[in-house]
């Protein structure tokens, strides 16, 4: 097994956005899916992202805003993995679509490929030119958890030298009581590689570390607290800087956690 | 075929959710896809819906689609001949 | 990690050309189709289109309660793989938290959804309960709940790649040591959603599919479920259990190009097939047998036989989509295959790419058009979905 480390993080949710170095709160309340814009997350013109449904622009903004590991020859990126993590998956789209196809206008072809959560790793790989494995989990609250397991996974078997891990929803009905939005991104890299392009940040090991289950953080709060972890602007103030800390699936409240997080780099 | 011309540039620009694209922006002779509006595959089914819901027009050929869809002269020309003979059948 | 080697020691499928492995394989000796007439529900935009819809009522076979069409096909595969491997009463010592179970899927419980959606635009309420069958994880909790699997537990939705990756998940959760029985597979019904998804692509036949045929005019949507019970080798044969071979190799990949269409060299999908063998420590030339994803649409037969050639050489060993038996079942297509592949290699026998009559000269090859004898000890199967993902899988024998 291999080391892995998380080199970049960077979110757009309720409470704020960016990476670990420009995370800020927003100007005011959080904007909706409609309201993103594209400038906020970058300087590169993309004209096509007002066109992308919801679940697409939450998780293209938040990788947008990571540094990526540079790409191979070719520009494309064979050795990156993609993995992403969803708890609706493509609820709206799916409801849109059946509207689509039942009213006079017909079904939508361009609604219908969004009827796949897989379609935001496509749109990700197309910008990024990600060439390596991509995945798509769904595992109810823990399906961003997950997505980090699979990630550090395949990068610690040696399948890929980094993975981009994304835990991202995207809904307008109230199905957890209110709307909701998020996209947050970690970029997995090997240790050594990792380590002489920049200081790793946080070193993950997966399976049982022997930690007790008492000092886990549960996973549908486990992603912010990961990103609060290692981009420390985006801690409350007054919050002391944790020394390590330790994921595990909710949906498992007894066994080991998934994840620990033990160096704090 | 003025009015054909500016019914479907409104048409594929909402077909298409086009947000930000005006029908003056849109070149009639300019080719739809690969540049200009950046158009892809799935925009060409899109059209597809959107004639067989405009004009009544049924297109099942994506080889046909690409010859009609070069520009929005093209397809008005598509249109006109294509609705007179679903006319004449009628 | 990687070093232990992962055997398949039982089976189990749902399709619309039979209930369980044997029937299945009785169609594929006699060359019989499994596509014909939708009658589950209305289709008035998609006219007669031939499905491969499953013929019998999954409720009543699957004993569940509630649940949607997909978690029935899901629980009556399982099940069966489970009772073909000895595991489904493992005796009283066995630990059901260390069995798993991941499943690929992609449209879930879509056909309750449309009862939750009328009632939506009916009278404008939101019934939150009756999304709880909606999303793929369903059938995914209805297995485990259904059979006591309490270990591992995920879902997997790479479009029509989502079972193929499902196994080669379920295989790393055997060698990192976190299971010692995995259940893997992928269920999926037919919707509304996915017959008119398809058909606005312009990519269902009105023929019914013929893979790699010169005249293919598009696929032909199906439904079902199929379930592979894993486990390490070395505990497999401790507990003497019947080993139908081995999962040696997975490859993944992305062609990063396009959200529908294939990448048209294949190069992509060429990786995802080097990769798997890579893995495997298997030669293209030691591959007996190709497993096609072979859709029957005219861009993924033709980037698919590129890919093929680029790794196999000019001449390929025997290739077949086995899609016409039962159609494209999207998030259940790779481990239904998976089963075709796992028959094959038991019975020594090529299964017929049915529905080809004339060889494509682009293609370059003709596929295997009639089931016949045949040395098979590895075998490579292609699974490829939207958003250009690509995963192939490595089955072979013990001795391969």
């Amino acid at each position: 097994m291999k080391d892995v480390v998380i080199t970049d993080c960077a979110c757009v949710a309720e409470d704020g956005f960016g990476n670990r170095r420009t995370w800020q709160s927003w100007d005011g309340a959080a904007p909706g899916a409609d309201d993103l814009r594209w400038s906020m997350f970058s300087e590169t013109p993309f004209d096509a992202f007002r066109r992308l449904d919801a679940l697409c622009r939450y998780a293209l903004s938040a990788v947008e805003l990571l540094t990526l590991p540079p790409p191979a020859a070719g520009g494309r990126r064979p050795d990156l993995g993609l993995c992403l993590g969803t708890q609706y998956g493509s609820l709206d789209a799916d409801i849109a679509f059946i509207r689509t196809a039942n009213n006079a206008s017909g079904p939508s072809p361009r609604l219908f490929t969004y009827t796949l959560p897989s379609t935001a790793l496509g749109e990700i790989a197309i910008r990024h030119r990600i060439t390596g494995p991509n995945l798509c989990v769904l595992c109810g609250p823990d399906s961003g958890m997950a997505a980090l397991r699979e990630g550090t996974f395949m990068v610690a078997d040696g399948t890929v030298a980094g993975c981009v891990c994304l835990g991202c929803d995207a809904v307008s009905m109230p199905v957890a009581g209110r709307s909701v939005g998020y996209a947050y991104a970690f970029v997995l890299e090997r240790a050594p590689a990792a380590c002489e392009r920049e200081g790793p940040l946080a070193r993950l090991i997966p399976g049982d570390a022997g930690c007790t289950p008492a000092r886990c953080v549960a996973a549908h709060d486990a992603l912010p607290a990961l990103f609060r972890y290692v981009a420390s602007s985006a801690r409350p103030a007054g919050e002391p800087p944790c020394e390590s800390l330790c994921l595990r699936a909710a949906a498992h409240p007894a066994a080991p956690c998934l994840l620990c997080n033990l160096d704090a780099g | 075929m003025p009015d054909i011309v500016e019914d479907l540039k409104e048409q594929v620009i909402k077909a298409l959710n086009l947000r930000d694209v005006t029908p003056e922006d849109i070149d009639p002779d300019a080719p739809l896809f690969g540049e200009g509006l950046e158009l892809d595959s799935i925009d060409a089914l899109e059209i597809v819906v959107m004639l067989e819901k405009r004009y009544g027009i049924r297109v099942e050929d994506m080889d046909v689609a690409r010859q009609a869809f070069r520009s929005v002269n093209a397809l008005a020309e598509f249109v006109t001949e294509n609705r007179e003979s679903c006319e004449q059948t009628e | 990690m990687r070093t232990d080697r992962v055997a398949i020691t039982g089976i189990g499928i749902v399709s619309a050309a039979g209930w369980t492995p044997e029937e299945l394989w009785s169609a594929i000796e006699a060359e019989r189709s499994g596509l014909g007439r939708l009658t589950l529900f209305d289709s008035p935009r998609c006219g007669h289109v031939p499905v491969g819809q499953v013929i019998g009522d999954p409720a009543a076979r699957s004993g569940l309660s509630r649940g949607s069409r997909t978690d029935h096909f899901a629980v009556c595969a399982a099940r069966d793989a489970l009772e073909d491997s000895g595991l489904r009463e493992p005796g009283p010592a066995a630990d059901r938290r260390r069995m798993g179970v991941v499943l690929g899927g992609t449209t879930g419980g879509m056909l309750s959804t449309e009862a939750f959606l009328q009632k939506l635009l009916l009278d404008e309420a939101f019934d939150a309960a009756l999304l709880r069958d909606h999303q793929c994880c369903a059938a995914t909790e209805a297995v485990a709940a259904g059979l006591q699997l309490r270990g591992f537990r995920a879902t997997v939705s790479d479009a029509c790649a989502s079972s193929n990756a499902a196994v080669a998940i379920g295989c790393d959760v055997l060698r990192s040591g976190e299971a010692d029985v995995m259940l893997a597979g992928g269920a999926d019904s037919l919707t509304r959603l996915t017959l008119n998804g398809f058909c606005s692509l312009l990519n269902v036949s009105h023929e019914g599919a013929r893979p790699f045929d010169a005249e293919r005019s598009g696929l032909s949507l199906g439904e079902g479920a199929g379930m592979l019970v894993l486990e390490r080798e070395e505990a497999a044969v401790a507990r003497g259990a019947r080993i139908y071979g081995l999962v040696a190799g997975y490859g993944s990949t992305c062609d990063a190009n396009h959200l529908t269409a294939p990448m048209p060299d294949g190069s992509a999908a060429a990786n995802a097939m080097r990769r798997a063998l890579e893995m495997a420590g298997i030669a293209p030339a030691a591959v007996d047998y190709v497993n096609a994803h072979g859709t029957g649409t005219v861009t993924n037969d033709l980037a698919e036989a590129r890919a093929l050639r680029a790794v196999f050489g000019s001449r390929p060993p025997a290739v077949s989509s086995t899609k016409r038996f039962f159609g494209h079942t999207l998030g259940a297509a790779g481990a239904m295959e998976a089963v075709v592949c796992v028959l094959a290699m038991q019975r020594q026998r090529f299964p017929a790419n049915l529905g080809f009559r004339t060889m494509d000269a682009e293609v370059g090859f003709a596929p295997v058009a009639h089931t016949c004898d045949g040395t098979i000890r590895a075998i490579v199967t292609n699974s490829f979905g939207f958003g250009g993902n690509n995963c192939s899988l490595v089955i072979c024998g013990r001795e391969a």
